[in-house]
This record gives C-alpha cells, sequence and structure tokens, in this order.
C-alpha cells in the first residue's frame, strides 16, 4: 500500500461502513490513482464533517470538553512540573550519598519519588479519562474536535514553557535552567499529557463506535446519548488531584 | 425546487435506471456537463436527495471489480421524477425567447 492509499485508508475510517465500502469501491472501480482516490477521500471527508458541525452537539463538545479540559490539562501539568521540579532539582543537581546513608534521609527520598509519580500518573490519568471523554462524546467529528484538544493543549503548554517568570521568582536557582523551566516541562506535556490523550480518544471512538453498534443491534439507539453524557462528564470531572504540598517543603 | 445539481444527478439515475450507482452517475454528470464531478458532491448530494424522499438508495452485492466491495445503488422515486420534471419544466419557461434557447438544436 503506497503512502497516498494508506492516507486514503486513515482518512475513510471516519466515514460510516457502508459508505466507506462503496467509496473504496468507486475508486477500485473508475482505477483512481492515489491522489485522486485522497482529493475525492478529503474532499468528502470535509463536506461530512462541515454536515455534522451543523449540529449543537460538536460545539458542545468543542466549548464544554475540548477548551476547559484542554487549557485545565496544561495547567494541572504546568503545576505538577512546578511541583516536582524543585525537589528533582535538589536531588539530581545536588546529589551525594548522604540521602541513602541515613534512614530518615532515604525516607524522604521515597516519600519525595512516591508523591511525584503520583502527580505524574494522575496527570497521565486524568488526560486519558479527558480524550476517552471526548472520544465518546464526539467521535464523529473527532477529526476537529481531537485535533483541536491536541492543539490547544500543545499551544498553551508552549506557551507557558516558554513565556519568562510566570513560576520562576521564588526557586529562579531552579528555573533558570532550561531543563527545568522549558525541556521538563514539554516532554511531561508531551508525554503525560498529549500522548493518554490521544490514547485515550483512540479508546473512547472504540467504545463509542461499539456502543452504537450494539445499541443498533438491540433497537436502543434513544436511550444512549444521554447515558454517554453522564458517563463523561462524571468520569471527567471526578478525578482526584493530589495535594502535595509537601514536596516544597522537601 | 431542485438545485442543479440534484437536477443532474437525479436525471443521470433515470437515464441509468438499474445500473444507476456511484461511478455510473459520476460519470453520466462529467460526460453531460464536460466537468468534473467530485465523490464528496456525489454522495453528500444523494444523501440530501434521499432524506427528501426523491432518491431511494440501497447497498448492491459486492463485486470483484470492486475489490470485493458493494456498490450504492440509487433509485429515483416518483416524488423525484415529479420535482425533476418541475425543474424541467421552470427552466424551460425561463429560457422561453432567450437568444440561447434558439441555439438549442445543436446540444445532443
Amino acid at each position: 500500500m503506497t503512502p497516498l492509499w494508506w492516507l486514503v485508508d486513515k482518512l475513510s475510517s471516519v466515514l460510516e461502513a457502508n459508505e466507506r465500502d462503496a467509496v473504496r469501491g468507486d475508486f477500485a472501480e473508475s482505477g483512481a490513482t492515489g491522489g485522486q482516490a485522497l482529493r475525492d477521500m478529503a474532499g468528502l471527508v470535509a463536506r461530512r464533517q462541515a454536515a455534522l458541525w451543523m449540529d449543537w452537539r460538536p460545539w458542545l463538545a468543542l466549548l464544554g470538553i475540548v477548551v476547559p479540559l484542554g487549557v485545565l490539562l496544561t495547567l494541572a501539568s504546568r503545576m505538577a512540573v512546578s511541583r516536582s521540579a524543585v525537589p528533582l532539582w535538589m536531588y539530581v543537581d545536588n546529589w551525594t550519598m548522604a540521602h541513602l546513608e541515613s534512614s530518615g534521609a532515604r525516607q524522604d527520598l521515597i516519600d519525595t519519588g512516591v508523591s511525584i509519580f503520583n502527580s505524574y500518573l494522575i496527570l497521565a490519568v486524568w488526560s486519558w479519562a479527558s480524550g476517552f471523554v471526548l472520544g465518546l462524546a464526539s467521535r464523529r467529528t473527532i477529526p476537529v474536535n481531537g485535533t483541536l484538544f491536541c492543539l490547544i493543549v500543545s499551544f498553551v503548554g508552549l506557551w507557558q514553557a516558554v513565556l519568562p517568570g510566570r513560576y520562576h521568582y521564588s526557586n529562579a536557582a531552579v528555573f533558570s535552567q532550561a531543563f527545568y523551566s522549558v525541556i521538563l516541562p514539554l516532554t511531561v506535556q508531551a508525554t503525560l499529557v498529549i500522548l493518554p490523550s490521544v490514547w485515550g480518544i483512540h479508546q473512547g471512538c472504540r467504545v463509542g463506535k461499539t456502543q452504537r453498534g450494539s445499541a443498533r443491534f438491540s433497537g436502543h439507539r434513544s436511550s444512549r446519548p444521554s447515558s454517554r453524557w453522564h458517563c463523561g462528564i462524571g468520569f471527567g470531572c471526578c478525578v482526584p488531584w493530589p495535594d502535595n504540598e509537601h514536596v516544597w517543603n522537601g | 425546487m431542485l438545485g442543479e445539481f440534484e437536477y443532474l444527478l437525479i436525471s443521470a439515475a433515470a437515464r441509468l435506471g438499474d445500473d444507476a450507482y456511484g461511478v455510473s452517475i459520476r460519470k453520466e454528470i462529467e460526460d453531460a456537463t464536460g466537468r468534473r464531478c467530485s465523490t464528496g458532491a456525489l454522495y453528500t448530494t444523494l444523501d440530501r436527495l434521499e432524506s427528501k424522499g426523491l432518491l431511494k438508495t440501497w447497498m448492491g452485492d459486492p463485486t470483484p471489480q470492486r475489490g470485493g466491495r458493494p456498490k450504492r445503488m440509487v433509485q429515483v422515486t416518483a416524488k423525484g421524477s415529479r420535482e425533476a420534471a418541475s425543474f424541467y419544466n421552470a427552466v424551460r419557461r425561463a429560457s422561453r425567447g432567450v437568444s440561447w434557447e434558439a441555439t438549442r438544436v445543436g446540444i445532443r
């Protein structure tokens, strides 16, 4: 499969199964080249997406999930990085074996490590959950909403990382280093926010598709949207965030 | 009242009869107009006309020629025929007495 046909295949996945088969069959029958097929498929997908946005639901997903959760996740990521940067700097840049020699120092090291791990783990889980809710609530408009979500998370994260002096003034020794002020935040943003979100979106879309299929099969389509929204809103907003203030005091 | 492209699509489907589906309709429209017909325009218009009850579509049998994929077959409904006739009559009435109407014999 050439890259163009691979793209056609990926693009066609947002269409309904019947339409996808019919259009791919048309391409095969008319002997379309990869370029022609890609242009036609992109046009069809764009028209389908535009039609979906005439409804209020994608807008609700955009304004109720994509924008607020995108910004919140970025802030949460920044907060987690800020809270972990000082102890990380203390241990990494000022490492001595004394940290392991006394049991009290060892316990402090373990507590700090666990606290940082917890905050990063919860950030990743929250990101995954946000992506999952988005994928579930906005499956058909995910090409637009998913891209916007990732763009918001990326750009707000990048903006925060390169904006000087927002969290740094009280810990200039730490945040004057590019690693703690730019590289660590962007790495956390990419690995613990964007990747889990994209995975969550993928999972949410799959579950949404399965639910839709089974609801169709059992003839209960009308009951699906409301339960889906309640599940999504509850799942998205009830994820706790740890109070790891003690990390600052270490 | 139908749109221009909707009329072209219904006319092509009516002319093709039992052989009306995506590729054949597209070819008919391109032959008639001399312009490219995009898959996006074709399939979104098919949906719109079907939702208005002017067309009926269903999935045909898969064929080897299409890589084992089915055709989306199209049939014009009675309501679709009436709408198309109404559009055609309106165009004819609107064209009466205009300069290009006199030269229509040149059209195949």
